[in-house]
């Protein structure tokens, strides 16, 4: 009787092994979804930057500041950073000169000089905790700022 | 027509005929030409010679795998061509939408990294723990964003178990491809402690990756960056890994498969391969070796490309867990004696064919579906650059 069942078993599994492979391919789209949805999974903010927290419409361009990043497998890190970014590049003016207040106490903690015509960026510091500005991206459609924080 | 038995393949009484074999042929063909074409013809004449030479290329293979009863013998060469096509598609597609194969970081911040199978492992722990992906890549939305390569990486881990290193991986084919160049083996002797080194490396990078919170077979072991994209080289950090990279590749891909006749990447360092391994325990296609035909002559432990097949496992009638069932021990056993095997059926009773064939449907749908987008892609650029002088 069990190597009936066994057999059985293991004879479900390989046609279902033929049932598997197309389907794989074409409900791709749908389990890739699902999969997303139901780990509710993104990817880590020291590659994305984080979720964006303020944005400043100033008529022809948007200003996005993203959360602080501090993020560790366990707890936090005592050194991270925080992303500014700049879009659309067509309408951004040459030199783009802005402050920031990333910890809500109205008062900017750093000040971010951007060329975007050449890329060169300089950083006024307003707060002990911000460290240096780690460098400068040119995006497909924008420009990004790392700007260094400790905690 | 006389039939003659050949060498590790079945006997010829077995060997069906040109209409039974075209009868067994069509599920397949049915299926490569929804999977190859997608449901719809391309309109450039180029990509239409190229769908009918993919096309009619795949489904030979199969035809051959089924007339002839060997499997290795023409996966190997579909295998080999697809991991040839994928570099040549891959790198060609880089150039031309980023003008270079190497990724700055401004296409990391994007999420503009084609994510790959063999960062999985290094991702699950931090997955687990934070809900966050260690990559920089889209979860959803382009065939190579992170979701998709886990879907195809769970059907084709439930369909083949590590069979995937035989009939999915997209790198795997070049390790093979060199281990083929020459006839006789120059080194013969590998002490077999070697054969741990892929789980220490999957140790390693499981929990580097997970303290430093990045991929760290990506960044600095991935013989494959040499073929596939690399970071922008601005730094002597990065000028580094570039070096290890080349050196890595030169190495386990081209001069040791050659020297060995083994995939030395595949069998003794690729940390994928080494947790892909254990979805062979539970995976239902196995190889088992029939003890009443097998004479000891031990061309299999010879012919194994991953170190599977040992005295030990001879003796216990199976493979190792690392087997990748390309099927090249089958065809190499004079006697028959191995055979593909479903767990749970009977041993006995004259069904291994039946077993290969329920093996090689779901098997062959990954390998012609994976390869079949980059043999057509490179076949229509090579095309272009024969005519325009322009592969672009």
């Amino acid at each position: 009787m069990m190597k009936k069942l066994k057999s059985f078993l293991g004879y479900t599994w390989a046609a279902a092994a033929i049932i598997i492979a197309p389907a794989t391919f074409l409900g791709h789209t749908y389990f890739s979804h699902a999969i997303a949805t139901a780990t509710g999974v993104t990817v880590h903010p020291r590659f994305s930057g984080g979720g964006v927290i303020k944005t400043i419409d100033h008529g022809g361009y948007i200003t996005s500041m993203h959360r602080p990043v501090f993020d560790a497998l366990f707890g936090r890190t005592h050194e991270g950073f925080i992303q500014i970014k700049w879009e659309p590049a067509a309408a951004l003016p040459q030199v783009i000169t802005e402050g920031f207040d990333y910890d809500g106490d109205s008062r900017d903690d750093f000040m971010v000089t951007l060329n975007t015509a050449t890329g060169e960026t300089a950083l006024t510091k307003r707060h002990p905790a911000v460290l240096d500005h780690e460098k400068s991206y040119r995006l497909r459609n924008g420009w990004a700022v790392r700007v260094m924080l400790k905690r | 027509m006389v039939k003659k038995d050949r060498a590790g393949i079945m006997p010829a009484t077995q060997q069906p005929g040109i209409g039974k074999t075209l009868l067994l042929c069509l599920p397949m063909i049915l299926i490569t030409a929804i999977m190859l074409s997608q449901g719809q013809l391309p309109s450039d004449p180029s990509r239409v010679t190229a769908f009918l030479a993919a096309f009619i290329f795949i489904n030979a293979i199969f035809f051959l795998m089924i007339r002839t009863g060997e499997t290795d013998r023409w996966r190997a060469i579909l295998f080999v061509t697809y991991a040839v096509c994928f570099v040549i598609s891959f790198i060609t597609h880089l150039i031309e939408s980023r003008g270079s194969m190497a990724i700055s970081q401004a296409n990391m911040i994007e999420g503009l990294t084609p994510f790959c199978h063999i960062v999985i492992p290094m991702t699950l722990v931090p997955a687990a723990l934070t809900k966050t992906i260690i990559f920089p890549g889209t979860i959803v939305g382009t065939k190579t964003a992170i979701a998709s390569m886990f879907v195809l990486w769970i059907g084709s881990s439930l369909a083949l178990g590590r069979g995937f290193c035989s009939w999915f991986c997209f790198f795997g084919g070049l390790d093979e491809g060199f281990s083929r160049l020459f006839k006789k083996a120059r080194i013969k002797k590998i002490d077999l402690r070697w054969t741990y080194l892929p789980y220490a490396v999957l140790l390693l990078i499981v929990l580097v990756s997970a303290v430093s919170l990045a991929p760290f077979y990506c960044q600095w072991l991935c013989p494959f960056k040499t073929v596939t994209e690399y970071p922008e080289i601005t730094s002597v950090k990065t000028a580094l890994q570039a070096v290890i990279f080349i050196s890595l590749f030169i190495a386990l891909v081209m001069v040791l498969p050659a020297l060995t006749k083994r995939r030395m990447q595949c069998g003794l360092f690729c940390p994928m391969g080494a947790f892909q391994s254990f979805t062979n325990k539970i995976n239902v296609f196995e190889i088992r070796i029939d003890p009443g035909k097998c004479i000891q002559c031990k061309q299999c432990i010879a012919t194994c490309p991953t170190f599977s097949m040992t005295e030990d496992t001879l003796a216990e009638g199976k493979t190792g867990m690392t087997c990748v069932k390309c099927g090249k021990c089958i065809d190499a056993c004079r006697q028959n004696a191995i055979s593909y095997h479903i767990k749970g059926t009977p041993l006995t009773g004259g069904k291994e064919e039946i077993y290969r064939r329920l093996f090689i449907y779901p098997a062959f749908i990954f390998l012609a579906t994976m390869s079949g987008g980059y043999v057509q892609d490179a076949i229509a650029k090579t095309i272009k650059l024969f005519t325009t002088g322009n592969i672009f």
